[in-house]
């Protein structure tokens, strides 16, 4: 798989602050990224940059092999996005509006304007002005606009900001269709951890400017480590042992719990080191750590130290 | 750049706004031609006789200024010379001063309401780029695969297409009421004085002058207001401002060109081309050619201005 976009070392500083500090990630064909963090971490100064609304004080962003710093008309063609709120002509149709942007690019047909306004679902209002238009409706108008030219790579700010829940489910399925289905590497922000868990291939957590952590959502199987949860009668004994025997698994007591994190292969020894020297064992339990937790963690840590 | 221009276009023409400044440049123009109506029906048929020993009268004047002024300026003089001479030739050729009001003095009277024409073009100069930042729109503007130059070349583009068709509205409607309800029965020779000689030109070719160059004016503080609402992003600072000094500047200028040379270089010196025509230099020395570098020279500044700040600057917010 390509990567579509690309930052490296991208950084911004606006009136002798780092509100962007070093950034650099990469987005794959068909991959939807998520962009995690609390507001004014910088989600959207790095969006603005991606789509040229901002200069970039340090680094570069490639956009399919293009550099957006000296080849911007040519990176930018192959992005389509939304920046915050979904900001359209009020006065004009919905119809009028995508036709505006339909001639700042060539070869866009009055076929393809209708293509994306029945992808979206927007048939029966597009010829009524914009300003009648709900939320939900602006956000759709603005996903037509920005897939108009068959773009690469899509780019959406806090997409879900404002909708009800059947609007965020409506975004939702549009974005992994888009995804799954045309192959698009698509961008998403937010600040709300679980909307992202339920769209996203992968999770980039941005803190006070820096990617602090970039995790897969769906913990792939093969991970190398897990964490286990065995539970046991005498867990300090326990504890003692697999010291002894195996201080690599990092073993801790929570509880009545022993835990430890090993791969796979090496449980069966723990387990039968703890039968052979008496210790009863009720469960193992592999622990996951959801992203919530992690995102917390982190966000909490990050408090702490700033705070 | 012809597709941008036209999304330029709609968006403009499409506000309410903007129908409403070209309604009421409609009805300022219809209500202009019911007074002069008024006012004719009002006044006895001009008396014609006499009208030698009034233009004798006149150029006896003209010529006791001429000798007896001390600091007259170039402008003037050359304003003098030449209405005695076209006066002159009048006496000769048998060519009366038309008084009465017909269609060509009608349109040329009217060309005074050209100041609401360029009021109007100014605020759509002052909202055309900073309304785009006002509505969040800039955004997906600049996010197309068009330079700004080309995005700001377009606007700019536009405010002179809205100034043109303003223009054209205005001439043709008072053209068409002028004739309706004044009868083009009036002369349709306008005498010049050009190069020591009278020549006879074609009514529509002065009023077609006129036209022009009240369209500089109007052409000078659209593109200041361009400028002033592409650096600052506020449609309201802009046009408070260039109309501001739309309507305090000339006044300002008059009252110190009486005490200092310099005045001659601010820009609402300048702005007013028919100042030459019509022999009245706001400061001596003053000539067309001058003026004309002048405003060629605060128009560069303007758009350097709109355009560097408007490519360069970063869209937040
Ligand atoms: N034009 C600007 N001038 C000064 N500070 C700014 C500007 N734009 C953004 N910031 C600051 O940058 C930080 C990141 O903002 P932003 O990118 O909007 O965050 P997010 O989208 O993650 O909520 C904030 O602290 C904000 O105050
Ligand atoms: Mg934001």
């Amino acid at each position: 798989m390509t990567a579509l976009v690309e930052l490296w070392n991208v950084s911004k500083v606006i009136k002798g602050r780092k509100i962007i500090d070093s950034l650099s990630f990469t987005v794959k064909q068909g991959e939807v990224f998520g962009f995690l963090g609390p507001n004014g971490a910088g989600k959207t100064t790095t969006i603005r940059m991606i789509v040229g609304l901002m200069k970039l004080s340090e680094g570069d962003i490639l956009i399919n092999g293009h550099p957006i710093r000296t080849g911007f008309e040519k990176a930018v063609s192959q992005v389509g996005a939304i920046v915050e709120n979904p900001e359209m002509y009020k006065f004009l149709t919905g119809f009028e509006n995508l036709q505006q942007y339909a001639r700042m690019q060539s070869k866009i047909t009055k076929e393809k304007i209708e293509e994306v306004i029945k992808l979206v679902g927007l048939e029966d209002r597009i010829h009524e002005k914009v300003k009648t238009y709900s939320l939900g409706m602006r956000q759709r108008l603005g996903i037509a606009q920005a897939l108009l030219h068959d773009p690469k790579v899509l780019i959406l700010d806090e997409p879900t900001n404002g909708l009800d829940p059947a609007g965020i489910k409506d975004i939702r399925r549009h974005i992994r269709d888009l995804a799954e289905k045309k192959g698009m590497a698509i961008i998403v922000s937010s600040h709300l951890l679980s909307e992202m868990e339920m769209m996203c291939d992968r999770i980039g957590i941005l803190q006070k400017g820096r990617l602090t952590h970039i995790q897969a959502v769906h913990e792939s199987s093969d991970r190398a480590v897990d964490r286990y949860a065995i539970e046991v009668n005498y867990p300090e004994a326990a504890v003692k042992k697999v010291i002894s025997s195996f201080s690599y698994v990092q073993p801790k007591i929570a509880g009545s719990c022993l835990m430890v994190e090993a791969e796979k292969e090496r449980l069966p020894e723990v387990i039968s080191l703890l039968v052979s020297s008496h210790i009863k064992v009720y469960e193992v339990k592999k622990v996951t750590k959801s992203l919530e937790e992690r995102f917390l963690e982190i966000t909490e840590r990050q408090e702490v130290m700033s705070g | 750049m012809i597709g941008l221009i036209k999304n330029e276009w709609l968006k403009l023409v499409k506000q309410w706004g903007t129908r409403v400044m070209i309604a009421l440049l409609v009805l300022i123009t219809c209500l202009f031609a019911g007074l002069m109506k008024y006012e004719e029906s009002h006044q006895a048929d001009s008396p014609t006789p006499g009208w030698q020993e009034k233009l004798q009268a006149e150029n006896a004047a003209y010529k006791k200024e001429l000798t007896e002024e001390q600091n007259l300026t170039e402008v003037r003089k050359d304003y003098l010379e030449g209405q005695i001479n076209i006066n002159e030739y009048r006496l000769q050729h048998n060519l009366p001063v038309d008084t009465d009001m017909d269609m060509q003095s009608f349109v040329e009277g009217s060309s005074d309401l050209l100041s609401f024409a360029g009021l109007f073009v100014l605020i759509a100069a002052a909202g055309i780029v900073a309304n785009e930042h006002t509505w969040g729109t800039i955004k997906l503007l600049l996010t197309r695969p068009v330079s700004r130059v080309k995005i700001l070349f377009s606007k700019y583009a536009t405010v002179i297409l809205f100034g043109l068709f303003l223009l054209a509205v205005a001439f043709t409607l008072s053209s068409l009421l002028g004739l309706v309800l004044f009868g083009a029965s009036g002369s349709s020779i306008h005498l010049a004085y050009e190069n020591g000689q009278v020549v006879e030109q074609s009514m529509i070719f002065h009023l077609l002058k006129v036209y022009v160059f009240k369209f500089v004016d109007v052409l000078m503080f659209a593109t200041l207001a361009f400028m002033v609402s592409a650096v600052f992003r506020s449609s309201s600072l802009a046009i408070g401002l260039s109309s501001f000094l739309l309507f305090i500047g000339p006044t300002v200028t008059m009252l110190l060109s009486m005490r200092y040379e310099w005045t001659k270089y601010l820009l609402f010196a300048n702005t007013d081309l028919l100042q030459f025509e019509e022999g009245r230099t706001l400061v001596s020395g003053m000539t067309m050619e001058f003026s004309l570098v002048v405003l060629a020279v605060y128009y560069a500044v303007f758009q350097i201005l709109a355009f560097i700040v408007f490519s360069k600057r970063d869209v937040a917010a």
